[in-house]
């Protein structure tokens, strides 16, 4: 598995800034602030099959969820609702998985998104290995993406 | 007479996208969650010019569409688009060999969009 981080970054900061016209930073600095944020986090989940088999994770601070949404949806953030959120993040998770999956040898199929929302929570994918993880931030709010691969 | 167009995606938020532009395009738009839902519509008899299909989502996939409707000669003169995050050059042979007339990756904006629908004659002017 040779994927980079540089690679990672470049399919996100990408669909960030193609789709939404948003401009991330690649702000390795930002790489505790999830989990110690006061923020609800969002996650968007996308399973990998093939002779790949793993699942990327698409980790937003809510609020950068909820730009994404208005961006995508064309209102106002104040009149979006929790539905709104979870649509928007899933696709932007699709997206990152659809995207990656080109850049990963074997890999066939990618699942329907599944959304975790919440504070203080952790998600662990079992009997997996962390291939590639990037931090970075739009407007000073944390995002993450983990592309993680399952043990056969 | 208005043209009208068919958006084929799971997500609310890619039709809301896709809708936007097709309006900004003088497109009467109409959605539909999945494949399934999409060929009752035109089953029911909606007449459409251009299809936008997504290839991911639950009940049909947008490959399985594309493949049902060009089976059917009536719909010949319907324009399909894939729109999907299936970026592999396999992927989009697949759904040309099925019968999709372009291909556009997500993501994409409003110009990339519009590129591909002209390359299908669909001559427009955006702001």
């Amino acid at each position: 598995m040779s994927l980079t981080p540089g690679e990672l970054f470049e399919i996100l900061e990408t669909i960030w800034s193609t789709q939404l016209g948003f401009e991330l930073d690649d702000d390795e600095q930002s790489a505790n602030v999830p989990a110690d944020s006061q923020e609800d986090l969002m996650t968007g989940i996308v399973q990998i099959s093939g002779g790949f088999a793993g699942a990327v994770h698409l980790i937003c601070a809510r609020s950068v969820v909820r730009a994404a949404a208005a961006r995508m949806f064309s209102m106002p953030e104040g009149d979006l609702g929790d539905e709104d959120l979870r649509d928007a993040l899933g696709e932007l998770a699709n997206m990152v998985g659809g995207n990656l999956k080109t850049l990963l040898p074997g890999s066939e199929f990618i699942s329907l998104p599944t959304v975790i929302e919440g504070s203080n929570y952790d998600v662990a994918r079992l009997d997996s290995d962390v291939v590639v993880r990037i931090e970075a931030s739009y407007e000073g709010k944390p995002l993450r993406v983990v592309l993680f691969v399952d043990h056969r | 007479m208005t043209k009208k167009a068919l958006v084929i995606d799971d997500s609310r938020a890619m039709r809301t996208i896709l809708s936007g532009i097709l309006g900004e395009l003088g497109y009467e738009v109409q959605g539909a969650e999945d494949g399934g839902r999409a060929l009752e519509i035109l089953n029911a008899g909606g007449l459409f010019d251009l299809a936008l299909v997504d290839w991911n989502m639950p009940q049909m996939t947008g490959y399985d569409f594309v493949l049902e409707v060009r089976k059917e000669t009536r719909f010949n003169d319907l324009r399909l688009v894939m729109v999907t995050t299936e970026t592999e050059v396999s992927r989009m042979s697949d759904a040309l060999e099925a019968g999709a007339d372009e291909y556009i990756m997500k993501p994409f904006n409003k110009e990339m969009l519009l590129e591909k629908l002209m390359l299908l004659g669909i001559e427009a002017e955006l702001d």
